[in-house]
């Protein structure tokens, strides 16, 4: 392909905002150059002394690129992924109101999911993860006593033993 | 898309450019343009054409215009912009620096 320019590319990404609104006729506007095409064609194959219907056949062979010539012309005009998206989201939503009942069930159980681990992850982010609000909070320490025989993990604060100490 | 072999998509767009250099023309127009100037070797597919006008046309190189033909139906007509006409100069400078040095290297086989 040629080389593009940043002025060619800001010209593409202009007139691809304009497609935006006339989707419309661009939609049916490759329909028309084709079918004009084609006519051209079997005027020029009946004036080369084929009959009509021959010409009218030979002619429409090239008719069946006209979906893939309109894709092509989608893809360049518009944001095809954009449109895509929004396509899909206009699907969803018809589908949604067809069915309220799944609807409103789906939508209860992410609302009460989201809820519920935002929930959970705001109180240990503010008791686990960030240091406690006091000053000097990474400073703070949990003294204990290590006992080699004891199975429980809880630390015991006992002043005659040496201490060994945990970050708190 | 030609009979004796492929066009690539840069030398097809060179060759739009450059038929409307010549002035206003619609696809058919065009295609029929191409195919004569080139002795009839040179045959340009819609399903080639049309996705490159448009291209062109995206990259501001052609402006576009609905209008009636000669027998009085609805067509487009494209035309060639002063930015395609920059693009189709550079476009025909590279393009015969490009034949001449692949002709002086088969001429040294």
């Amino acid at each position: 392909m040629l080389g593009e320019t940043l002025r060619e590319r800001l010209h593409a990404f202009w007139l691809r905002v304009k497609g935006l609104a006339k989707r419309r006729e661009l939609d049916r506007d490759p329909g028309d150059e084709l079918k004009f095409h084609a006519s051209m064609r079997e005027k020029k194959l009946t004036d080369s002394g084929l009959s009509a219907e021959e010409a009218r056949y030979t002619a429409s062979r090239g008719f069946g690129n006209v979906t893939l010539i309109r894709e092509t012309v989608r893809e360049v005009r518009g944001f095809p992924l954009l449109e895509s998206v929004a396509q899909d989201v206009r699907y969803a939503l018809r589908q949604l109101r067809r069915r309220p009942g799944f609807a409103v069930a789906a939508i209860l159980t992410r609302v009460l999911a989201i809820g519920v681990t935002t929930a959970v992850f705001s109180l240990v982010d503010e008791a686990l993860f960030r240091p406690l609000p006091y000053p000097h909070g990474d400073r703070l320490v949990t003294v204990g006593t290590y006992w080699p025989t004891m199975t429980s993990a809880t630390p015991r604060l006992h002043s005659n033993l040496s201490p060994h100490l945990r970050p708190a | 898309m030609g009979e004796t072999g492929d066009l690539v998509q840069g030398t097809l767009d060179m060759l739009i450019l450059k038929t409307l250099a010549r002035g206003t023309f619609h696809g058919y127009a065009i295609a029929e343009a191409i195919h004569e100037s080139s002795d009839d070797v040179l045959r340009v597919e819609e399903g080639a054409l049309y996705p490159a006008l448009h291209r062109l046309e995206l990259r501001g190189l052609l402006a576009s215009e609905w209008g009636t033909s000669e027998n009085n139906r609805r067509a487009k007509y494209y035309r060639l912009t002063a930015a395609g006409r920059k693009v189709l100069d550079a476009e025909l400078a590279h393009w015969k620096r490009m034949v001449a040095a692949i002709g002086r290297v088969i001429q040294t086989a």
